[in-house]
């Protein structure tokens, strides 16, 4: 037709499509996703019990708000994983469900080497107090380009701003914390 | 962030529980009732994990921190025999607060009830605190504490901004810390940059262990310092030489003899006395163990001394009589008494015309035994007095000395003072031991030789079996062992000396002039050790040829 824009919907979002006119078809969208949400949820809480129930919470919100969602062109994942962060949020406020800061030694060392910090074991125990002192949305980008491993435009789709927005925000993270752990620790 | 756990290297999600998928149709039903108007909807719960979790902010921390860090040798190992740096020992009610100010003006805050013993239990009495400072690389290299690092496989050298050892002990058992009362240590440091971290030297598992406890606080006032030393708060804590504990043994023994001498003076036979004719007597068998002084007698009459004594009192059928001896006189009391009444008279023992010859005589007999008994007492008083006396004099000097010495500490401190900015540096002492203020340095930029040892005397390669290069004005002691000389680095544009010990433990030391002209060739450097065959009494006298 003249005038009008074509547009290929893919095959997730006919499965998208199909689940807002009836919720039953979510099945395929939930066995699609629930185990990157789960592996998400369970990053950020201490046990499997309450990474399942916040899993399971998710996806009943996604339920929800599925009419809500458009294809806007960014990943359905990421709304998903918007999702995950309000309801882990607000187990956290309501103290619920305890957060969990989940990493490996070597996490550590790549912030340390980012930060130019490296080299020294003292400096990455150090900047594990020091990243504990960040605030809620501020650990997230980090936890989610370190510990996760994600790109900065996933990042950004996540966190609801542009990839540049979210590299700018983590150096800032970064160069926020430099000071912390020189204060704390000091090498001559 | 609030209320949150570290897992170190938590095993992930296994591919089973990956696989599960959770149960989409309990997802659907919970959607369903959810989408249902709320005030009809029921509460819906879910999964039996949805019961409130108590969260309680607690922190694991580096559950391989262990395999961080490893062991450095050699361990305390002082160099020079018998020679240490002193500890000042302090006497302390362990249920009261104590505050200490050390010579050079750190304060020991010690709070009420902050020591138990090996079982957890409070200790009550008196405590004895020891506790010492090492201020300089000569005081950590007397000290033998090794001062070297190890992180990530690498070596780094310790820069002291200061480091102090503190202890407790009662009668000799060594005590614990109590978590519930922590002591504090402000320790003055003459370095007052902040860029020292606390570290504790953990001596079982043979290693320093970093401390996130923050030690640096702002600068001290001079002024304040020398308030505080000069007014060093003494309450309920006292100088305790060695020695003190036997003069306090010695006081308990003249206050034993004296009791004796006093016990014995009451046994001095009573001489015989003749009776006096119209005074009424009457005979009574008296106790020995009671009254030695006339038991001794078998004759001994009471002769009553009362002007007003009624005779007829003599008829009466007495059921008890008590006889006490009136203090300072050779009368007694006697006190008869029955169910009906009670009579007291003045009375005092005398002889028969008849038996008073042979009482003479063992008056006599027993007189002499009784005076070498007191001469023999009085004789041990008077050594033990004399030796008190000694004793006490000693302790009197060894704690005028002490005093002498604390005040020559204030004073070099106060002349430091006047040159430094001096800062507290703080210490919450969670365990008795060794704390340290230190930073981490790597081996000096420069030049890198193999380093060889030889005496300066004979020219002889000298064995070793660690030494330090040093730099002036530095508290850093950059650590070598045999095996490291090869790489040996120092930055030259430095004044750098180096103290070794050698295999039959003696000290050799090169100093900063001897350092600078030492030869250089083919990557080596021939460092003339000048080895010290002296036997040291005191680690002043190490610091001396140590040049700090």
């Amino acid at each position: 037709m003249q005038g009008t824009e074509t547009k290929t919907i893919s095959e997730e979002e006919k499965l998208i499509l199909a689940a807002q006119a009836n919720r039953n078809h979510f099945q395929p969208l939930y066995e699609k996703y629930y185990t990157q949400i789960l592996k998400f949820v369970y990053q950020r809480v201490t046990t499997k019990d309450d990474a399942h129930d916040i899993t399971q919470q998710v996806f009943i919100q996604a339920m929800l708000s599925l009419e809500k969602y458009e294809l806007r062109g960014f990943p359905f994942s990421s709304w998903l994983y918007r999702i995950a962060i309000n309801e882990l949020n607000q187990a956290f406020r309501k103290n619920e469900k305890q957060r969990g800061v989940n990493l490996e030694e070597k996490h550590l060392k790549d912030i340390a080497e980012e930060m130019n910090e490296g080299g020294i074991e003292e400096k990455e125990r150090v900047l594990l107090d020091a990243l504990t002192t960040l605030d809620e949305e501020d650990f997230q980008l980090v936890e989610m380009r370190f510990f996760e491993k994600r790109a900065f435009k996933e990042i950004g789709e996540i966190l609801n701003v542009t990839e540049a927005n979210a590299k700018m925000k983590l150096y800032r993270i970064l160069d926020k914390l430099k000071p912390v752990l020189e204060k704390n620790l000091k090498m001559c | 962030m609030k209320n949150f756990k570290i897992n170190m290297n938590r095993p992930p999600l296994s591919d089973a529980e990956l696989a599960s998928k959770g149960d989409f149709g309990q997802v659907l039903k919970t959607y369903k009732a959810m989408k249902t108007p709320f005030f009809k909807a029921p509460k819906f719960w879910f999964g039996s994990s949805a019961v409130l979790v108590a969260t309680v902010a607690s922190i694991i921390i580096y559950n391989k921190a262990a395999d961080m860090e490893t062991t450095s040798a050699p361990f305390i190992n002082p160099p020079v025999a018998q020679v240490d740096i002193k500890s000042d020992s302090y006497l302390i009610d362990a249920e009261s607060d104590s505050n200490i100010t050390y010579p050079s003006g750190s304060k020991i805050h010690v709070p009420a009830n902050a020591f138990t013993d090996e079982n957890g239990n409070p200790v009550k009495g008196k405590v004895e605190l020891k506790y010492r400072e090492f201020k300089n690389a000569a005081d950590v290299f007397v000290s033998g504490i090794p001062m070297t690092y190890d992180s990530a496989g690498e070596q780094f050298h310790f820069e002291t901004a200061g480091m102090m050892e503190i202890s407790a002990s009662q009668n000799g058992k060594p005590l614990k810390t109590n978590p519930a009362a922590i002591i504090s240590v402000d320790m003055v440091s003459a370095n007052p940059e902040d860029k020292f971290n606390t570290y504790y030297l953990d001596t079982t598992e043979k290693k320093w262990k970093y401390l996130t406890q923050r030690n640096f606080n702002p600068p001290v006032e001079p002024m304040d310092l020398i308030y505080d030393t000069l007014g060093s708060e003494t309450h309920e804590v006292t100088l305790m030489p060695k020695s003190s504990k036997q003069v306090e043994s010695l006081k308990t023994s003249v206050v034993q003899v004296k009791n004796e001498i006093a016990k014995l003076e009451q046994q001095k036979p009573v001489e015989p006395k003749k009776f006096t004719k119209d005074k009424h007597r009457f005979k009574i068998r008296v106790d020995e163990k009671e009254f030695p002084e006339i038991a001794v007698y078998s004759n001994m009459k009471f002769q009553v001394e009362d002007k007003n004594y009624d005779a007829k009192k003599a008829q009466i059928l007495w059921e008890d009589i008590v006889i006490k001896r009136i203090e300072g006189s050779t009368n007694y009391e006697v006190v008869f008494s029955n169910a009906k009444e009670k009579y007291t008279v003045v009375a005092t023992p005398v002889f028969e015309d008849k038996d008073i010859k042979e009482a003479q005589k063992i008056y006599e007999e027993k007189y002499k035994e009784y005076q070498a008994k007191l001469s023999k007492k009085k004789a041990d008083e008077a050594r033990l007095k004399a030796e008190l006396e000694a004793r006490a004099k000693e302790v009197d000097a060894k704690i005028q000395q002490e005093i002498a010495e604390m005040a020559q500490r204030r004073k070099d401190y106060e002349a430091r003072l006047a040159q430094s900015d001096l800062v507290y540096r703080t210490f919450q002492v969670s365990d008795f031991g060794i704390w340290n203020c230190d930073c981490p340095n790597r081996l000096p930029n420069g030049m890198s030789v193999y380093a060889k040892l030889t005496d300066a005397s004979t020219k002889d390669a000298i064995k070793i079996q660690s030494c330090y290069l040093v730099e002036k004005g530095r508290n850093v002691m950059f650590s070598y062992y045999p095996e490291t000389l090869k790489n040996f680095k120092f930055d030259p544009t430095k004044e750098n000396m180096v103290w070794a010990v050698t295999t039959d433990l003696k000290v050799a030391v090169i100093k900063p002039e001897q350092f600078r002209v030492a030869r250089k060739a083919g990557g080596e450097m021939q460092l003339e050790m000048n080895v010290i065959d002296k036997k040291f009494n005191s680690s002043e006298e190490v610091k001396e040829y140590l040049e700090i």
